[in-house]
């Protein structure tokens, strides 16, 4: 019965050729289709730079968008600054034309260019300039950029002087386009901070084209038809794509989509061997953040000892070659080679020596170990890797870490808030040069000091280097001091110094950036032809 | 027919009301706060407090949950925790990549997985063992592998197809096909698969059944048989796998669209769920809810169109 009907219901080769051909005809239509379409998309004649980004921004409010490639990238292009910094750190005018401190240094004074109009077209005045960065100061996160500063305020039609409560010398980085405090945001904006979320009203080259733009993956910007300076416009139009996958930024590359991405360490000998520009610069310092130095729920982490036990348990060669490739050097120092602070005597301080960490934890009265969580912070830079790797080393001198992951970073940040967890995983750019890195993570206030230990020496040295410019012979002497004290003391686990990673098609000149000032600025990029 | 459009309609209700009720108390029940998403690790307690105060997010859950309710009752799904926008407009930006993915996805898979199925019916033993070996393979194949794997081939090195994007069918109707290609293809694959393999397990049914013995017997052609008699009795159980196939799309579609950037839902869901922006998330969950209920009041229908005896029986 069955042999039958399978011998009757047979159609022959002839149908069977037939439903081939159906079936190709159907993809072939939808190939070719595509085919003829995909090279119309390319004859365009307006000059646009697309830009791969490998996460979305805070938000599109100065004042709420984080800072760092790529979330400064976000802002950049609509809100111009004070100060614009250059790709190699040379501080040039931006809004401002001058700036100083007086000679107390408890005055930052800063005078504004002429005849700057937000993209709306309304005035930049010196009024409306104050009431922006007291506006940003009040809601921003980065509250100790501006916390020595006690007001601000427009002491002339295009004058405005910061009013000091102890001397800042961070203040003409504070105010550059990554600081983005004096991201300066128009009237009509501050009238409606809603809008800032979705619209610019900035003073920058480009602004942002609402109906355009869909937020989290999409974002267009379209020529500031008011801005100060048109040669500065390269584009008609920048589109910054969020593309969290390296691998679809390194194939639209390719593929010319897209001109510009950020990529990770992994996807360097990828974008190399195909044959696309790479720029790289040292830009961050990724390691364990030891946040409970007083013990107050791990004991241990109050001796120095078990610190430097810490620092002693990691072969940070072995680490950084096996998660960052050439794209990292290890280092157990807070700043890079090339920044003030930088002490080449403390480049190894603690070599790899499990023998001496083991001994010192026996010294500190731990011989069996101890154990505590470290919290892994959820984003960039193989953090989640980073953990492993270190929470292995340290098993071997006896100290359990029990890792602790989060799905998002508002988890994160709630367990670090609750002081939940004494160390956790971070990563920190040098922008601003170390003492931004210090006053981030060990002065009292600071941004990751959310248990509120009080090392008095540190408070004294960081606040003996804020009485000098950065770049003076006695602020550098300052921030070695103030560097020397933190390695030797173990205040934290700083494993690897992380380049900023920057692939760019032969499209586009201009990408290259320092790590002196490691914020790659698509304001600079031009087409090459 | 009328009355099981009804009670759909009636069960749809319920099911809008119970799966943003589930999403709104899981999503809140679950440790972190939106303002540390928003506000950042640096941010005081008084930054916080504002924040949660200007969103309402300082009132009991049960309190902010009917307040959702009322304004969802009026069809107004809130705005956006980050960026203000009202939530209907940044899915209503959103909704139609995600359709055009899943509705192309559903055309390939359709055709091609029915093609194939019908083909292999009536092309004996071998046939039937490709399409079983074609299946396995497609069911083992993940969609996102398949995805890297046309990118890596048509955009990089043939370059006749764009790796990423989307072009709205409004700017260019042309430009819209080609943008969808590799996507759809990527999301269809499996379909094709697990369609073909039904479409030929029960045309073989009905092409043994004693019913086509007998239409056989009388003289009736082999073609009518297939097409006329055969097609339309497999045509219910199809739909329906094509249907199940379409829901298995939606949630495919996240991670396609994230491969190609592509700006759908998906991607939006993702972006969102990390940054606990709730009513977003609630907005996904009630889009997502009405499409799987259309797509199922459209197989009550369409099934006993097609067979008089789910007809009869409804």
């Amino acid at each position: 019965m069955m042999t039958l009907n399978s011998t009757n219901r047979r159609l022959g080769p002839l149908r069977i050729a037939a439903f081939a051909t159906i079936t190709a005809l159907l993809a072939g239509s939808a190939a070719c289709a595509g085919a003829s379409s995909g090279t119309k998309q390319t004859g365009t004649t307006t000059r646009v730079l697309t830009i791969a980004a490998s996460s979305s921004p805070m938000n599109l409010d100065p004042a709420l968008n984080g800072n760092g490639s790529p979330q400064m990238w976000f802002t950049r292009p609509a809100y111009e600054a004070f100060i614009t910094r250059t790709p190699d750190g040379e501080a040039t005018p931006g809004l401002a034309t001058e700036w100083g401190y007086s000679d107390d240094r408890m005055k930052f004074v800063v005078t504004l260019r002429e005849g700057v109009k937000f993209s709306d077209g309304t005035d930049l005045t010196a009024e409306a300039a104050a009431n922006s960065i007291n506006y940003w100061r009040e809601h921003t996160s980065f509250t100790q950029y501006l916390d020595k500063v006690d007001t601000i305020e427009a002491t002339g039609p295009l004058e405005v002087t910061f009013n000091l409560k102890t001397p800042d010398p961070l203040l003409p980085w504070v105010l550059d386009q990554n600081g983005q405090a004096a991201s300066i945001i128009g009237p009509a904006g501050l009238e409606n901070p809603e809008m800032l979320g979705t619209e610019s009203v900035g003073a920058g080259p480009y602004m942002v084209s609402k109906s355009e733009t869909i937020a989290n993956s999409e974002y267009v910007y379209v020529k500031n038809p008011n801005y100060w300076n048109p040669d500065a416009q390269h584009y008609d139009k920048i589109i910054i794509k969020v593309m969290t996958d390296n691998n679809a930024a390194l194939a639209a590359l390719r593929a010319d989509q897209v001109q510009v991405a950020d990529i990770d360490a992994n996807s360097v000998e990828a974008a190399k061997a195909a044959g696309l520009h790479v720029d790289q610069a040292t830009a961050a310092l990724v390691g364990i953040y030891l946040a409970d130095l007083d013990g107050t729920i791990v004991p241990a982490l109050k001796d120095v000892r078990v610190r430097q036990a810490l620092n002693y348990a990691l072969d940070r060669k072995g680490i950084t070659e096996a998660l960052y490739g050439s794209a990292a050097t290890p280092t157990t120092q807070y700043v890079t080679e090339g920044v003030g602070g930088y002490v080449a005597s403390l480049e190894d301080y603690y070599p790899h020596d499990p023998e001496k960490a083991i001994q010192l934890l026996t010294e500190a009265g731990y011989p069996d170990g101890f154990e505590f969580t470290l919290a892994v912070q959820p984003g960039a830079l193989n953090q989640d890797m980073l953990s492993q790797a270190v929470v292995e080393a340290w098993a071997k001198i006896g100290v359990t870490a029990n890792i602790k992951s989060y799905p998002s970073f508002a988890d994160y940040a709630g367990d670090l808030m609750s002081l939940a967890v004494p160390a956790t995983s971070f990563n920190y750019y040098y922008w601003g040069g170390q003492l931004v890195v210090i006053e981030g993570l060990f002065t009292n206030p600071a941004l990751y000091n959310f248990f509120q230990y009080n090392d008095q020496p540190v408070n004294d040295l960081v606040a003996k280097e804020r009485g000098y410019d950065l770049d003076s012979v006695d602020g550098i002497k300052a921030a070695e001091d103030v560097e020397t004290y933190v390695v030797e003391n173990a205040m934290s686990v700083p494993v690897a110094a992380c380049d900023t990673i920057l692939v760019s098609t032969d499209d586009v000149t201009g990408t290259e950036f320092s790590s002196v000032w490691p914020m790659p600025d698509m304001t600079n990029y031009r087409p090459a032809k | 027919m009328a009355r099981v459009i009804l009670l759909r309609f009636v069960s749809s209700v319920v099911l809008f009301i119970l799966v943003p009720t589930v999403t709104f108390f899981v999503q809140t029940l679950t440790p972190g706060e939106v303002a540390r998403s928003v506000l950042g690790i640096g941010a005081t307690q008084e930054q916080i407090d504002a924040f949660n105060h200007r969103l309402g997010l300082d009132s009991p859950p049960l309190e902010r949950y009917f307040d959702w309710l009322r304004h969802f009752s009026q069809g107004d799904l809130g705005n956006s925790y980050i960026t203000g926008q009202p939530v209907s407009e940044i899915l209503g930006s959103r909704i139609g990549v995600s359709m055009s993915l899943v509705i192309g996805a559903l055309l390939v898979y359709s055709a091609v997985g029915i093609v194939i199925g019908v083909g292999s019916s009536v092309g004996g033993r071998v046939w039937g063992r490709v399409v079983d070996l074609v299946s396995t393979i497609g069911i083992a194949i993940p969609n996102f592998w398949l995805a890297v794997i046309l990118i890596s081939a048509f955009a990089v090195s043939l370059g006749v197809l764009p790796a990423i994007g989307y072009v709205p069918l409004s700017e260019s109707p042309s430009g819209w096909l080609v943008s969808l290609i590799l996507p759809v293809v990527a999301l269809a694959f499996g379909g094709i698969t697990s369609v073909a393999k039904q479409a030929r397990d029960r045309m073989i049914a009905t092409l043994d059944s004693p019913h086509t013995g007998v239409l056989r017997a009388n003289g009736v052609s082999e073609a009518s048989l297939v097409f006329k008699h055969a097609l339309r009795n497999s045509a219910g159980p199809v739909i329906t796998v094509l249907g199940l196939n379409f829901v298995g799309a939606l949630s495919g579609s996240v991670v396609i669209e994230n491969i190609f950037v592509l700006p759908g839902l998906g991607s939006q869901a993702i972006t969102s769920t990390a940054n606990r922006d709730l009513p977003v998330i609630q907005g996904i969950a009630v889009y997502f809810t009405v499409i799987v209920v259309v797509v199922n009041i459209i197989i009550d229908v369409i099934v006993p169109l097609l067979n008089p005896k789910v007809r009869r029986s409804s």
